[in-house]
């Protein structure tokens, strides 16, 4: 009769055992793959300058207001311009309101808008993302007659 | 099967499912659609159109439901062109349309890109012989 011998009581990893844990390790490391934090990084927006002009004329009536739809192509500036106020019985200075916005409806809901008179620079100026939006000239109590006007939309 | 194998399968099958988060296909929510309408008068051969905001792309369907003499109130035989389109200039240059008298289905569907679109009534004959009253109703994602 043999005595089992102290070393025998040290139970050795099984093959099976030590290709279980090995398994095991290369599955999880596979789950790994976002173990490493990345910062994010801020998208940069650019902001195009205008490249398409369109012109806008037309007859306002006393009271009225008229609109013009345009296509912002790309994320950049849109340039809305006042050029020029007649008409028999409207002065070439008179103030109307000029304003961008969303067509809606029948009208232009403007989220920007000025009282201007006519002139070269530009009355209304953003920066839009691309969409289409509306330019709209309105009576703001001053006129007695209808008036021509024009208007020039220059955006990206 | 010894009891290490079946340890084994049993967890490699619990570590590669929990690999799979990203491969669960998303159920994305229903599109709720509105309904709008738009009455009014156009002149003879004359038109008007209605911009309207869509949320995500998708079918938009018009129906002309009603044209009467806008003086009379008499109900009109004729035909007028409806259609969908997008706001531009001072208008509403339709991508979709049909002529068509006054109906209980819709008589144009167009499929409407995210943004603003419009609809647009329109007397194209302009033979009629005074204003047009009409109704026309649409829906849109």
């Amino acid at each position: 009769m043999t005595e089992p011998s102290p070393a025998s009581d040290i139970r050795r990893p099984h093959r099976g055992t030590l290709a279980l844990v090995a398994v095991l390790a290369t599955v999880a490391a596979g789950c790994g793959k976002d173990d490493s934090p990345t910062t994010p990084t801020t998208p940069t927006t650019t902001v195009a300058t205008p490249t398409s002009t369109e012109d806008f004329t037309g007859t306002l009536p006393v009271g009225g207001s008229r609109f013009y739809s345009f296509t912002v192509e790309q994320n950049g500036t849109v340039n809305i311009t006042l050029t020029s106020v007649g008409g028999t019985n409207v002065p070439s200075s008179v103030w109307l309101g000029i304003g961008i916005g969303t067509p809606n409806g029948e009208d232009c809901s403007t989220s920007s808008s000025v009282n201007t008179q006519s002139g070269t620079t530009a009355q209304v100026t953003g920066t839009y993302a691309p969409a289409i939006y509306c330019a709209k000239v309105y009576d703001i109590g001053n006129l007695v007659a209808p008036a021509s006007f024009a208007i020039t939309i220059a955006h990206p | 099967m010894s009891l290490t194998r079946r340890l084994t399968v049993v967890a490699i099958a619990i570590l590669g499912a929990s690999c799979n988060g990203d491969e669960v296909t998303p159920t994305g929510p229903s599109v709720p659609f509105a309904t709008g309408y738009f009455t009014g008068v156009i002149d003879v051969g004359g038109s008007r159109f209605w911009s309207f905001k869509v949320t995500t792309p998708g079918p938009v369907t018009v129906t002309l439901a009603s044209i009467v003499n806008a003086d009379t109130g008499v109900p009109l035989g004729r035909a007028l062109r409806v259609g969908v389109g997008r706001p531009q200039g001072t208008g509403c240059p339709v991508l979709s349309s049909a002529v068509a008298p006054a109906g209980l289905v819709s008589q144009v569907t167009h499929l409407a890109p995210e943004g603003v679109n419009c609809v647009e009534v329109a007397d194209t004959a302009g033979t009629a012989s005074g204003a047009i009253r009409f109704a026309l109703r649409f829906t849109h994602p």
